[in-house]
């Protein structure tokens, strides 16, 4: 494997899971197996964008934790669903079902949960890149999948509050020694057009950013219906979409 | 890929990660507001900019009739 990448922001509403089905899907047409793990526990959501229905998860990532199913059990294969063109893209949602979400919740699992659905894919599937969808904030659930991976995306919008709160988890991912980015999402377009934006942002933050991606009302209009790289491959946001994929992969 | 680690109680570990960190409150503060006023002279500067602009395109006007 590549590399496991975690999705993270600090406040929810940054579009953390846009970014994630995007980016994956980026990935896979770049000709990369691709797998994405949804694991905003409490609020799953990334089906919706990766147009899969609840009732089509054959099993789920609450399956997996509770021993009910293997990892091939609950993986869902949504190369030719997405008629992606190259590459593959392999998906394990999370349960919307409210008792199960409460298990969830009130329940510990193993430390290295994580590391192990990571290895099950990697082994069951041969993926490239693994892509977790956490959850927002400074919670546990989401700093074990921190530290399961080998390269976390903090996404943050240009908000005051955005800001301090993306200051200070960047100040815990850097005691725990692990290698971040910060990915400027929603920016105001006026203040997009500022050639020092991201220096700005970096040197306030003390971490590097990898990408910005402009507030674009298309976006927000089309609603998650679907991934919008694939609807509108052409647009400014998917193709720097395509940049960050390219340059991750690059590394 | 590491090995996958035997382990248990993952929520607890994280926790007690997290309590095991002390962050100076002050240093975000003092950390946004830094970059608050270099965002609004960022601003202060293409508004400027912006009134060029503005002027330049009017004077152009006036001398092309």
């Amino acid at each position: 494997m590549r590399g496991v990448i975690s999705i993270h922001s600090y406040r929810g509403g940054t579009g953390k899971s846009t970014i994630t089905a995007n980016l994956a899907i980026a990935l896979a047409q770049l000709g990369y197996r691709v797998a994405t793990v949804d694991l905003d526990l409490s609020s799953p959501g990334l089906h919706v964008i990766l147009n899969v229905n609840q009732s089509s998860l054959k099993g789920t990532l609450n399956d997996f934790i509770y021993g009910r199913c293997t990892i091939d059990g609950c993986v869902l294969d949504l190369t030719d669903h997405l008629g992606l063109a190259n590459g593959s893209l392999m998906f394990i949602g999370s349960s919307m079902k409210p008792e199960e979400i409460s298990q969830l919740m009130k329940r510990d699992y193993e430390e290295s949960l994580f590391k192990r659905i990571a290895f099950e894919i990697d082994r069951k599937f041969g993926v490239d890149y693994l892509i977790f969808d956490t959850h927002p904030g400074l919670v546990e659930d989401t700093l074990l999948a921190v530290l399961s991976s080998d390269l976390s995306l903090i996404v943050m919008r240009m908000d005051r509050q955005d800001i301090s709160g993306t200051f200070l988890l960047a100040k815990v991912l850097r005691r725990l020694n692990k290698v971040f980015y910060i990915l400027l999402n929603m920016v105001p377009p006026e203040m997009a057009q500022m050639p020092e934006l991201k220096e700005d942002v970096s040197n306030a933050i003390k971490a590097p950013v990898l990408g910005l991606i402009p507030f674009y009302d298309e976006v927000l209009s089309h609603r998650s219906k679907g991934a919008f790289i694939l609807r509108h491959p052409k647009h400014v946001f998917s193709t720097t979409i395509y940049d960050i994929a390219k340059t991750i992969s690059s590394w | 890929m590491d090995k996958v680690e035997e382990g248990s109680k993952g929520r607890e570990f994280a926790a007690n990660l997290l309590r095991g960190m002390e962050v100076d409150l002050g240093e975000i503060d003092d950390a946004l507001s830094s970059f608050e006023a270099k965002l609004n002279s960022l601003e202060e500067r293409i508004s400027s900019l912006e009134e060029r602009v503005r002027k330049l395109e009017t004077s152009i006007k006036g001398e092309g009739r």
